[in-house]
């Protein structure tokens, strides 16, 4: 089963691991770039590697026998996550989402979120019913739930959210009513509307950098500081940037945070509106590419989870870059490939594997 | 629903996750456009801000000195000590620095404790420290290692002469809006030169990180203010000031105030108001009284004073000369609804005796014979009723009323300074007027302004106006030296060697009540120049209220008369009497006799620059332009030389000489040089002729220009010389 054939060479995904390698790599030119410590930029080639080794075994086996095992999956990573409430998990930057065993540390929130679109995935293409029952929507949104409240858990608003994304690309996919769908969509609109004003009262540090984006005369300095210096890195890049190794406000630790979740301000400041744009694109590029296996694929399941997997990377890409441009509040989001962090990385790239698996596997034997 | 069609439908919403996906795109395409197109000039500077720390350096407030160079105000680099109250590491800490630095800067030490507890991280302590406080305290700093406490330096204003010249220099506060001590002028010429005394704080740009660490420094150096040169004489405003304090302390007067003014150019030698203040102090909104210049912000009836301008204008236009016939109704006139008169009842007077004993009667006559048009415009013309301009805050114009509002009997009231209310240097400027052959100059106090490279930033450049012919002023200083000489400050004035000319004023204060003239309140004063021949200084003198005598005569003449013989002394002038002359120049002919046949032998030619001996001082040092004179060695003697000067200089001949020389020989024999007559007026040509026994024959009015016997030749005694006028 591990054989290497020639088919497996020719309609190999390469376009797509090429974008991702590329992505990967203007990341690392950037960690070395804006560098808060020496030697990160190498943690991360090692990252990429480990991410590599996973996507080829990802490839090599068949994915529908990956999804036969999404249950077990799925409940490895709630318990991975509720290992992270007990006295093993570790905090990091406000957020108790890591795990440790010796030196090795993860965050099990990276992968729960795929284990969990896996096994959406697995449970809704079982469903032989179109429209959606009300039935299998509650199923669904259970197995959405107990990760998520997990992750809420861990304080990692961002993450959280996350799991949304792929829940409602899965159950629209899977024939969620239209009536349905505006219900939800008006059902926010009202919670948004009478959340404003407690939030422009309220002053805990989540309603402060919700304020710090929207509201900024309201927000306190400390929590606007973030958001006014990433805006003035993209902002000072202008066209062209300011070459790379030019950054003055990542290099000089202006922007706390840059080789993580801000990675793309110093990107910006850098290379400028040209290279911001390129980045922009290739991800773009990638989305698509995913969206058009996800119509190619033979299975439903093989759909569902590209598709998925799909809304799970664009999710991370418009919120990570919405809040480097100070269009969203700033939420522990990275930027899937570039931002420093191996489990990101590798998570990525393990679903990444997954749908070129998906791919590979498009017509029948 | 079959498979085939519900995986149709799928793959159809699948295209909505895509259009998803390009709306996002979109939104964040436009928004790099907007950071990074559109508005990147301003975060280019916002980014360049965020490095940038920049912190001023001091730049030294420019000093103001008199007209010798002597410092009236000077800025001094002293310390202050603040404290960052978050640097403290105990509560301990915190007790050692109250207890030590208290009887230090002068708390007592809960006061002080107080002043240490908070969170604040900038707290002023003591500014502007002692320098010897200062030592102590970084010495209490050092040994206890106390890094909350720091000092920064800060500029003080000191005024090293304290009241002198206070009311004209002012003071300086500090600025609230930068908290810069000390360079902010809130009165006097600090006030109005505040531009050119501020220096130009020097900055140091540190670049620094995200943690505030620093990494680069340039610096921009701190440029010092320019000096601001016055026209003031220190020494001079100094005895003026000690005098207006005495009298003042006399007379019981509540204030007085005196001016001394070079007529020719303008300059303000002196400018004294008592009481004063000590500008040291800061004096705040509380002594407004104290700070007053009365001299130019306080407008008052000049009373008898203002006949000037009556008999000025009369004169000019040609409707009274000083010898004419005045009947002054037996000191009474009735103009309008009211009778005015005089305080002696006179008939009839030559005009001149008219304002020497200043017959208010008379001087309402020539008013009513100008009619009050004609009147007003000679007002005007002298400069009542408008500002001066000297580089003081808060200069009065003046009261004058408008034609149109004037009552019947309201010539009347002006003609003798009533009915009008003017500043003490609006009156002085109308005396140097009269003083400078009718031409008004600008009153002034700042001679130059001089940058700390020496390049000169402003010079005095005073307005000039012709306001009534030389003849005219000729005239009126014959008038006002009858006052003098035979007038109502007759037995007031006493120089010895000098002329002077003026006119008394006793005006009458309003009394608020009852808006009447008070019976008991004066202001008496007294405008004049001297030496009247050749004025050299205007002075005006005012007493506020003074008990007991309240004529100017009796109480404002002697104190022009002390200031006068005070600024004469101080500056060298030529005595100008007719008796101190023929003294002296029988006295000077006796050695230059000798000393010229002693030379003779020597030099053939010395003689001419020895010789008979110089005319005047001013003449010599004319001649010195061509000639080396042996006089200058000495600036002050050049310009202006004195008596005393021309005998020492001609003692060594007197040494060698035998004694006492026949005068007949002296007088036949002797030479006389020919002084240079230009640019001065029909009197002094006239008295310099009468000495040299110089037969002179004058044509025109005015200022000499021209004279048939060139300057520095010699003559005999007798010899015609026609001087000609313009």
């Amino acid at each position: 089963m591990f054989g290497v054939s020639r088919r497996y060479l020719t309609d190999f995904d390469w376009p797509l691991l090429a974008m991702a390698l590329l992505v990967a790599a203007f990341g690392v030119l950037e960690i070395s770039s804006a560098e808060p410590f020496p030697g990160l930029w190498r943690r991360q080639l090692v990252g990429i590697g480990i991410g590599l080794g996973v996507l080829f075994f990802v490839t090599l086996v068949d994915y529908r026998r990956i999804v036969n095992i999404a249950p077990y999956l799925y409940v490895v990573g709630i318990v991975l996550l509720a290992l992270v409430l007990t006295p093993l998990g570790r905090e990091v930057n406000g957020n108790k989402s890591w795990l440790y065993f010796g030196s090795f540390g993860f965050q099990p929130s990276e992968f729960a979120k795929l284990f969990t679109l896996l096994f959406l995935a697995y449970f809704l293409s079982g469903v032989k019913r179109y429209p959606l029952d009300l039935w299998t929507t509650i199923v669904a949104g259970g197995i959405w739930a107990v990760p998520t409240a997990l992750v809420f858990a861990q304080n990692d608003t961002g993450s959280a959210l996350s799991f949304t994304s792929f829940l409602a690309a899965t159950l629209f996919l899977s024939g969620l009513r239209w009536s349905w769908l505006a219900a939800a969509l008006v059902a926010v609109c009202i919670a948004v509307v009478v959340a404003v004003p407690y939030i422009k009262t309220c002053k805990s540090y989540k309603c402060e950098r919700i304020k710090a984006v929207y509201w900024p005369d309201l927000a306190e300095k400390r929590f606007r500081y973030q958001n006014e210096q990433s805006e003035i890195a993209v902002g000072s890049g202008g066209l062209l940037g300011k070459g790379i190794r030019g950054s003055t406000q990542g290099t000089l630790g202006f922007v706390p945070e840059v080789q993580n979740d801000f990675i793309y301000a110093v990107a910006s400041e850098e290379t400028g509106f040209v290279g911001s744009f390129a980045a922009l694109t290739v991800y773009l590029l990638i989305v698509t590419r995913l969206i058009q296996i996800a119509r190619r694929a033979r299975e439903r399941v093989g759909l569902l989870l590209v598709a998925g997997f799909a809304s799970l990377l664009l999710y991370h890409v418009t919120v990570n870059i919405g809040m480097v441009l100070r269009m969203l509040p700033i939420m522990g989001i990275p930027l899937p490939l570039m931002s420093s962090g191996s489990t990101s990385v590798v998570a990525t790239l393990f679903g990444l594997g997954l749908a070129i698996s998906v791919r590979l596997r498009r017509f029948v034997n | 629903m079959r498979t085939k069609q519900k995986d149709n439908e799928t793959r159809k919403r699948l295209l909505w996750l895509g259009l998803l996906l390009v709306t996002w795109m979109l939104v964040i395409i436009w928004r790099l456009t907007w950071l990074q197109v559109l508005r990147h000039d301003h975060y280019v500077l916002e980014a360049a801000h965020n490095q940038q720390r920049s912190v001023e350096t001091l730049a030294t407030r420019g000093s103001i000195v008199d007209r010798n160079g002597k410092e009236l105000a000077v800025t001094v680099i002293t310390e202050s000590l603040y404290a960052d109250l978050k640097e403290f590491k105990s509560e301990a800490e915190r007790q050692t620095a109250a207890q030590l630095l208290a009887p230090v800067l002068g708390y007592n030490e809960a006061e002080l404790l107080k002043k240490l507890t908070g969170e604040a991280r900038f707290v002023w302590l003591k500014r502007k420290l002692d320098p010897d406080k200062s030592q102590a305290v970084a010495e209490i700093i050092k040994t206890q290692k106390l890094s909350a406490l720091a000092v920064k330096r800060e500029p003080l204003r000191i005024y090293p002469n304290e009241e002198l010249a206070a009311s004209l220099i002012g003071f300086v506060g500090a600025d609230e809006k930068n908290d810069r001590l000390d360079d902010k002028g809130l009165a006097g010429l600090e006030q109005t030169q505040d531009t050119f005394l501020h220096g130009k704080p020097g900055e140091i740009q540190v670049a620094k990180d995200g943690k505030n660490r620093p990494f680069g420094r340039s610096e921009i150096p701190a440029l010092g203010g320019a000096q601001v040169v016055t026209t003031i004489d220190a020494a001079l405003q100094h005895k003026i000031e000690v005098l207006l304090d005495e009298a003042l302390h006399m007379s019981k007067a509540k204030a007085a105030s005196a001016i001394v003014l070079d007529p020719h150019n303008g300059e303000v030698l002196a400018l004294a108001n008592t009481p004063g203040f000590n500008p040291n102090e800061r004096p705040k909104q509380a002594d407004e009284e104290a700070r007053h210049n009365r001299v130019i912000s306080w407008p008052y009836e000049p009373g008898s004073i203002f006949k000037i301008v009556t008999y000025a204008a009369a004169f000019e236009e040609g409707k009274a000369t000083p010898t004419d016939m005045l009947n002054c109704g037996n000191g009474e006139i009735a103009i309008g609804k009211r009778v005015i008169h005089d305080t002696h009842a006179y008939g009839t007077l030559t005009v001149a005796d008219a304002f020497a004993k200043s017959s208010n009667v008379c001087a309402i006559k020539l008013a009513q014979r100008l009619g009050k048009e004609t009147f007003a415009d000679y007002i005007s013309r002298f400069g009542f009723g408008r500002k001066t301009g000297i580089e003081l805050p808060a200069e009065s114009r003046g009261i004058v009323n408008p034609l149109t509002s004037w009552r019947p009997d309201s010539i009347g009231s002006v003609a003798i300074g009533q009915e009008i209310s003017v500043t003490l240097l609006q009156a002085a400027g109308a005396v140097a007027t009269v003083a400078n052959r009718g031409v008004w100059v600008q009153p002034h106090l700042v001679r130059q302004v001089v940058a700390p490279d020496a390049r000169v930033l402003h010079e005095a450049k005073p307005a000039t106006r012709q306001v009534v012919s030389e003849k005219t002023a000729q005239m009126m200083a014959t008038v006002m030296e009858r006052v003098v000489t035979h007038g109502t400050a007759r037995h007031a004035i006493h120089l010895a060697g000098y002329t002077a000319a003026g006119k008394t004023g006793t005006p009458q204060k309003v009394d608020p009540r009852t808006k009447a003239y008070s019976q008991t309140k004066f202001m008496p004063s007294f405008a004049g120049f001297v030496p009247a021949t050749d004025p050299k200084f205007v002075i005006v003198v005012m007493l506020d209220e003074p008990q007991g005598a309240h004529q100017g005569g009796s109480v404002a003449a002697p104190l022009f008369s002390m200031i006068a013989q005070i600024a004469l002394g101080d500056f060298v002038v030529q005595p100008d009497t007719p008796e101190f002359r023929s003294t002296l120049v029988a006295l000077s002919k006796r050695y230059e006799t000798e000393s010229s046949k002693e030379e003779e032998l020597a030099n053939p030619n010395a003689g001419e620059v020895m010789g008979p001996v110089a005319p005047s001082a001013e003449t010599l040092s004319a001649q010195a332009k061509q000639t080396p004179a042996p006089v200058a060695n000495n600036d002050r003697l050049t310009s202006s030389a004195l008596p005393s000067a021309n005998l020492a200089q001609t003692k060594p001949a007197q040494g060698k000489a035998k004694p006492a020389p026949k005068p007949e020989e002296a007088d036949s024999g002797a030479l006389a040089v020919m002084p240079d007559f230009r640019g001065r007026g029909v009197r002094a040509v006239m008295q310099l002729s009468a000495e040299l026994r110089l037969n002179v024959k004058l044509q025109g009015t005015g200022v000499a220009v021209r004279q048939t016997l060139a300057p520095g030749t010699r003559f005999r005694p007798g010899a015609e010389c026609v001087v000609e006028f313009h």
